[in-house]
């Protein structure tokens, strides 16, 4: 049951980045989500250290980050550096 | 009986007499009041019309022409190029920096501040001035004049040091106080040739920071000097090649996007994005400088651009 809650938590720490990234319109507010999706990813794998991390879980990852890297490429384009 | 009209008559012209008399007089006071009442307001209204009002009106005319022209300087100490060693958890503000910010306007404030993290976050307190850098810290809806117009005021204060590299081109360092347990000084090679400018002087360690962290070009970079491109017998330093190849990979990448159309170049954008994703992970993207660097490789690879030491020997 505790694990449930935690699990609901955690989701819903991806999920407001999933939300988040509907308003998002430059590369500068992308970067800031960039990093909440990376400091999600490590809470969650710090919290199941060995233990598997849950599919549902998971599949909530990697559907934010496959939106992060589609929105990426929908953004203006990154200044070279040249 | 005609003698008491005759009095009857005096005292009634008479009184008639005294009441007109009464009515001016009474007219004649008011009328010295409403103009009494009158005559402040008007000398108010007048007043800033006149000689005191312009006063105020041109000092407050010529106070900002005035401090456009001279900024009070509150920094003395120069800007020194640096590069941080530690990623610290926390980013300090030293007293005497505190000090200092205190005393700027609010949009300066909130410019150095940005910069300052901005400095943290990059690992270095230098780059090139422009509307990448503007986006970088987040004020992509100020115009570039009025981001151009704040480094410079920022410049004149003394918290910032401003190079022009090229007509076009001008490079930052931020003033940061250094802090040896996480800051390394930028080492500055003095040039041995006869022509040390000041902005090439200063971009040497940057293009050399920039080399240090793109794999591809540094490593090709190692030999010689050469000739620039359509200047034969002009000697080139290898820094000043690598900013030629630069250039040139800026304008073949340039023409690229003319030739596939503005569309499909969104289009390889994208399937470089899912790319540097996929091969060098989602940390790599989330990295501006890095990402940068990846993107500029993919475009050299999808179109054909020649690399550095191809490039190069088609120079020498």
């Amino acid at each position: 049951m505790l694990l449930d809650m935690d699990q609901k938590v955690l989701m819903k720490t991806v999920a407001d980045i999933e939300i988040k990234l509907l308003t998002c319109k430059s590369n500068f507010f992308w970067e800031i989500l960039a990093k909440k999706y990376d400091e999600a990813e490590e809470k969650i794998k710090d919290f199941y250290k060995k233990k598997p991390i849950p599919q549902e879980l998971q599949d909530a990852l990697d559907k934010v980050r496959l939106q992060l890297v589609i929105k990426k490429g929908d953004l203006p384009h990154e200044d070279l550096l040249v | 009986m005609g003698l008491i009209k005759e009095i009857t008559k005096a005292i009634t012209d008479k009184a008639k007499e005294e009441v007109l008399l009464y009515i001016k007089k009474a007219v004649d006071a008011d009328a010295k009041k409403k103009a009494e009442a009158a005559a402040p307001a008007i000398t108010e209204e007048s007043k800033p019309a006149e000689t005191p009002a312009p006063a105020p009106e041109k000092q407050a005319d010529t106070k900002p022409e005035e401090q456009d022209e001279t900024v009070l300087r509150i920094n003395d100490d120069k800007a020194v190029r640096l590069t941080f060693t530690t990623r610290a958890d926390s980013i300090v503000i030293s007293r005497d920096l505190a000090g200092m910010l205190q005393m700027l306007s609010y949009e300066e404030f909130a410019l150095y501040l940005k910069l300052y993290f901005f400095s943290f976050s990059q690992k270095k307190n230098y780059g090139y001035v422009g509307n990448s850098l503007r986006r970088s810290i987040g004020l992509d809806e100020m115009t570039p004049k009025q981001f151009g117009k704040l480094i410079n005021m920022l410049g004149d204060r003394g918290l910032l040091e401003v190079l022009q590299v090229s007509d076009t081109q001008s490079t930052f360092t931020l003033f940061v106080p250094f802090d040896e347990t996480c800051m390394k000084k930028v080492e500055e090679k003095p040039r041995p040739d006869k022509k040390p400018l000041p902005p090439k002087k200063e971009t040497k360690p940057q293009v050399q920071e920039e080399i240090k962290s793109e794999p591809k070009l540094p490593e090709r970079m190692e030999s010689g000097g050469g000739t620039p491109p359509g200047r034969a017998g002009m000697e080139m330093d290898e820094d000043q090649l690598v900013k030629s190849y630069r250039t040139f990979i800026s304008l073949e990448i340039d023409k690229a996007k003319m030739r596939v159309g503005r569309s499909n170049f969104d289009k390889i954008y994208m399937e470089a994005v899912k790319y540097i994703d996929k091969k060098y992970g989602f940390k790599v993207l989330s990295d501006s400088e890095k990402f940068k660097e990846y993107l500029t490789q993919y475009y050299i690879s999808a179109f054909d651009i020649p690399s550095y030491e191809q490039w190069r020997k088609t120079k020498v």
